[in-house]
């Protein structure tokens, strides 16, 4: 049976525990709050371009850019976006797992699968099983990190086109709210082909005031096709970005605050195993004197 | 009037009315007013203009695009600066710093070029010794 001493320990060990864990909500709780917001302020420029390159590709079937065609075979490329820190319960853990179900159960859509890691965990994770690692980020600043992205897409794209990518998937999770994310697997390249052809685009059209028909193009089309089109990609990857960054402080939040949770149900549990084995040793002393007093 | 609106990666930077907009485009100039034609164009490094309460503002724009769409102008750009904002003291610093550098590696160059002249030189010198060396 544990002692007086023993468990006296415990209880200490399990309260420093809890400051640990309650300060580190507390941390995360700021970061999340600077992360949503950032997310929030990204939304208007990754709508308009997004309208943009609608307004722009409407009318355009695949063979009018050569980031629209999906060429014959090419490796498959997926960009991996997790945090560098644990500690934030299953949020690493899920996208990791969902992506390796998702490519095992497609194994025709991923080629020749290479994975470009952005984040430590998902880099150990995916290693450790033996996978194809092309290019890893591993603890890079916010601002250092956009720098990497701005890179790889450029190398991306030079590879797309040469051929020696065929496909190119995002995969990242989705920030609900602070306590839901959703892991997301999406398609980058080819760029999935304007979807305004036929009945359905005519009546696109008549839907949104101006197409790619009443559209004045300066210099040209193709010129700015080629010049906006690596900015969506960007854009999309500086998304995933800023939504594994508020997911991260998200998961962790929610993590903490669980660890706090039970570890102060812990020391309760522990403070009254405390007390009963406190009375219990001086019911059994005062035994002793009675007895040993009838005893005289 | 027309609705304008600024917008970068991290934030949107301004949203407002405006009777007239001059953009960089990559074509030259581009001047807006009410009842243009909807148009999309790329943007050059440049100066944006509009006017707010009768005045005129100027804020520097480094590349980007424009879409002119039903009296709404709407400009994407990477990097955008309100002309109040600028510190030019840092701005004039580092055009002073920017043409030294670029003095010094042209001058560099030149004497790159000089070094390379003289060895062409000496290389043609000595083929032709060998050529001539042989009989």
């Amino acid at each position: 049976m544990a002692t007086l001493r023993d468990i006296k320990r415990r209880i200490d060990s399990v309260r420093n525990t809890r400051q640990i864990t309650s300060a580190m909500k507390m941390v995360s709780t700021a970061k999340l709050n600077r992360a949503q917001n950032q997310v929030r302020a990204a939304q208007p420029y990754s709508e308009e371009l997004r309208s943009m390159v609608t307004s722009i590709s409407s009318g355009l079937t695949a063979d009018d850019h050569q980031l629209f065609q999906s060429p014959e075979g090419g490796s498959s490329v997926v960009m991996l976006f997790t945090s560098d820190r644990g500690l934030c319960g299953a949020f690493n853990t899920a996208l990791c797992k969902n992506l390796e179900r998702h490519v095992a159960a497609n194994r025709e859509t991923f080629p020749d699968l290479e994975i470009i890691t952005i984040g430590r965990t998902g880099n150990d994770y995916f290693k450790k099983r033996g996978f194809k690692i092309r290019r890893s980020v591993l603890y890079a600043k916010p601002d250092e990190r956009k720098l990497h992205i701005k890179d790889l897409i450029e190398e991306l794209n030079g590879a797309f086109i040469s051929g020696e990518v065929g496909r190119l998937f995002l995969a990242y999770n989705h920030f609900n709210n602070p306590i839901s994310q959703e892991p997301r697997v999406t398609q980058l390249l080819p760029i999935a082909p304007p979807k305004a052809t036929g009945v359905a685009g005519e009546e696109k059209a008549k839907d949104q005031p101006a197409t790619a028909r009443e559209l004045i193009f300066e210099p040209s089309r193709e010129h700015i096709l080629d010049l906006l089109l690596p900015r969506y990609m960007e854009n999309q990857c500086f998304l995933a970005h800023l939504n594994t960054e508020a997911g991260e402080h998200g998961a962790r939040m929610v993590a903490m605050d669980g660890a706090t949770r039970n570890a102060g149900d812990m020391i309760e549990r522990l403070t009254l195993q405390y007390n009963r084995v406190r009375q219990a040793a001086i019911t059994k002393e005062l035994i002793e004197i009675v007895n040993g007093a009838q005893a005289i | 009037m027309l609705k304008l609106e600024i917008i970068t990666p991290d934030r949107k930077v301004l949203s407002t009315e405006t009777p007239w907009v001059t953009v960089p485009g990559e074509m030259g100039e581009l001047g807006v007013l009410p009842q243009h034609l909807p148009l999309l164009t790329t943007l050059e490094s440049g100066v944006l203009q509009y006017e707010q309460s009768g005045k005129p503002v100027k804020m520097a724009i480094h590349y980007g695009y424009a879409s002119i769409i039903d009296d709404k102008v709407t400009v994407l750009s990477e990097m955008v600066e309100q002309g109040g904002h600028i510190d030019i003291e840092r701005a004039k610093k580092a055009e002073l710093k920017a043409r030294e550098e670029i003095q010094r590696l042209l001058a560099k160059q030149d004497e790159e070029n000089h070094r390379m002249n003289k060895y062409e030189a000496k290389l043609k010198r000595a083929l032709i010794r060998q050529q001539a060396s042989g009989n």
